[in-house]
């Protein structure tokens, strides 16, 4: 009998990998605020003008996500927006159809170098599906990133500066990406464009350190904002095609800003820099002819999607009702429904669907028509039509039940594009939906 | 901490936790554990997130904060809060897999935490004898002679004399 340790091991690792695991219970939220609780825990012990800095830290992980997202800024005009009415709310009670979506999955390859790849950006053609992944050098011990595009399928490689994290936000039918970098040690992050295999940062307009890129459209041109992070505001930015200067639309602000309508109408969000986090929320239209809108956004409606970015397909824009956090025992414990809704920012229609509970979580993409893509935890995605409709998306047999799929975008066609975890490897796939 | 570190403090978490999950219950075994040993290790990387995204290899500086917490945590008991993302209450599905499941947690569960430790780490994990060693604060004699009789106690349960014989084509 033959006792090889050498291949025991390579059994061993074999079983290991292959091992279930269940679907964890931990909630980054309320590690995220737990997290929060430990540091004021510590400070407190310290020094009491520490403590008071904490203070300002407090709230729910939405909060400060939010203020995160919304460092963007007023637009700059020579008249007054225009005042739009108040959006209306449309509650269409959701009906659970048994049948699935008919929706026909195909999957894209994997560079066998390259473990857990996110799929991040799709263009609204389908073309190309933009994504990152660590590749491992062993000798080193050193991951590295690199960013990963498939071009109708078809993956390539392109190694990243290193930094602590890359994340490409979008991309157009030309292969143009664009994303954000955080370099780490608390500096903010920094915007970028990719093309052809070259990597560009993006030039912030003077006086800013920090910035993202949001959105990109079929000419090239970048949408993003630049951020002072001594004052804590931003300002929305137009970086236009071929490289130029870039155009900053306004003054410093808190922004988040979306993207392009149908008709070349810039869109995003605005809030009251010196108003606190509960600051009322303002839509901001800068249209095409140079004018200006804006309206106000519905309270209790917040946008997002599965990858933290807000997608805007033709004038709809995803998101949630967020449940409130309800405490037991001085925790947060249980959340109330917190059902998905589409905002149209041209009509100012709020389309509410009852009877999904997203869980507060922002699994909600929506396509040029306001259809939309529920993803209920634990539970699968539904494609839910206008009229309420819902049916469960077809998964492939080893798709994780917690984590697949992750849809990034629904083309004007109806086809879906993400990803898809694998059990038992953990392992993401490109995935592709048909859905005739 | 700031917003832009807290933004990608959670960003990193969301990507990570998977992982961080998996790891955590192939040492223990438990999935409810394995939640608490990922929720405190991430609350105290909340608290040293500077310094972790700074490192050279973030993911290698958290796992290490993960074992640690591990190698820890039962001298502290159990009577952590779980912070869940769902009420407690809900029941817990039993799946047709759920027998599967077992066998996994079989496979390691009867082996000395110490063996446990050093067979995730080595083969889940897939680190070095060295970098093992690092993390356990012990000598490369020591992961050697841990991951030997890890599989020696493994070798009937695996059929590894069988396997390994197949595959050298006995």
């Amino acid at each position: 009998m033959s006792w090889d340790e050498e291949q025991a091991g390579q059994v061993v690792r074999r079983a290991l990998t292959l091992a279930p695991v269940p679907p964890t219970g931990v909630d980054v939220g309320a590690v995220l605020r737990a997290g929060r609780r430990a540091e004021r825990r510590r400070r407190r012990l310290t020094v009491a003008l520490a403590a008071v800095a904490v203070l300002a830290v407090g709230g729910g992980s939405a909060v400060v996500l939010d203020s995160v997202h919304h460092d963007r800024s007023l637009p700059v005009t020579g008249r007054s927006p225009e005042v739009l009415p108040p959006p209306t709310v449309v509650p269409v009670t959701v009906t659970l159809s048994k049948d699935s979506a008919p929706c026909v999955y195909e999957q894209f390859p994997v560079p066998k170098e390259v473990w857990f790849p996110t799929v991040q950006a799709a263009d609204p053609t389908g073309r190309f599906l933009v994504g990152t992944a660590g590749v491992s050098n062993k000798a080193t011990d050193r991951d590295r990133a690199y960013l990963v595009l498939w071009d109708q399928g078809d993956p390539s490689l392109f190694e990243l500066p290193k930094a602590v994290r890359v994340e490409p936000i979008a991309v157009n039918a030309s292969g143009l990406v664009v994303g954000v970098r955080y370099p780490g040690n608390g500096k903010p992050g920094l915007p970028w464009a990719y093309q052809d295999e070259k990597l560009r940062n993006l030039t912030l307009p003077s006086g800013y350190d920090g910035g993202q890129s949001s959105a990109v459209n079929d000419r090239g041109d970048i949408l993003g904002g630049a951020y002072d992070s001594a004052r804590r505001v931003g300002v929305p930015v137009i970086w236009p095609a071929g490289n130029g200067p870039p155009q900053v639309l306004g003054k410093p602000a808190k922004y988040r800003m979306f993207g392009w309508t149908a008709d070349g109408t810039i869109v995003g969000m605005e809030r009251d820099p010196h108003a606190g986090v509960k600051a009322e929320q303002k839509l901001r239209l800068w249209r095409p002819d140079g004018s200006t809108a804006v309206r106000t956004a519905p309270a209790d409606w917040a946008p997002g999607s599965p990858r933290g970015e807000v997608a805007l397909r033709g004038d709809w824009v995803a998101g949630i009702v967020p449940g409130a956090t309800v405490k037991q025992r001085g925790r947060p414990a249980t959340t109330a429904k917190s059902p998905p809704a589409v905002w149209n920012v041209r009509t100012g229609e709020l389309v509410v669907y009852q009877g999904l509970d997203t869980r507060n979580h922002y699994s909600v993409v929506t396509d040029p028509q306001g259809r939309l893509l529920v993803g209920v935890p634990g539970g699968g995605w539904r494609m839910v039509e206008r009229d309420g409709t819902a049916r469960p998306v077809p998964l492939p047999p080893n798709a994780h039940p917690e984590y697949g799929p992750q849809p990034v975008l629904i083309d004007d066609l109806g086809t879906i594009y993400g990803a898809v975890r694998e059990e038992p490897a953990g392992q993401n796939r490109p995935t592709v939906w048909r859905c005739p | 901490m700031r917003a832009e570190d807290e933004t990608e403090y959670v960003e990193y978490v969301t990507a990570r936790l998977p992982v961080l999950h998996r790891t955590a219950y192939l040492l223990c075994g438990d999935a409810h554990r394995a939640d608490d040993i990922v929720q405190t290790t991430l609350t105290k990387l909340y608290r040293h997130w500077r310094r972790a995204a700074g490192a050279d290899h973030t993911d290698a500086y958290v796992r290490r904060m993960l074992v640690r917490t591990y190698l820890d945590e039962r001298r502290g008991g159990w009577a952590r809060v779980r912070l869940l993302s769902e009420a407690p209450d809900r029941p817990a599905a039993r799946t047709p897999g759920i027998e599967e499941r077992e066998a996994v947690t079989d496979l390691l569960a009867g082996l000395p935490r110490t063996q446990r430790t050093v067979l995730t780490l080595r083969f889940a994990c897939d680190l070095t004898v060295e970098e093992v060693a690092s993390l356990l604060n012990c000598s490369t004699g020591n992961v050697k002679s841990h991951t030997s009789r890890g599989l020696a106690a493994l070798r009937r349960r695996l059929d590894l004399d069988a396997r390994t014989d197949t595959r050298a084509g006995r």
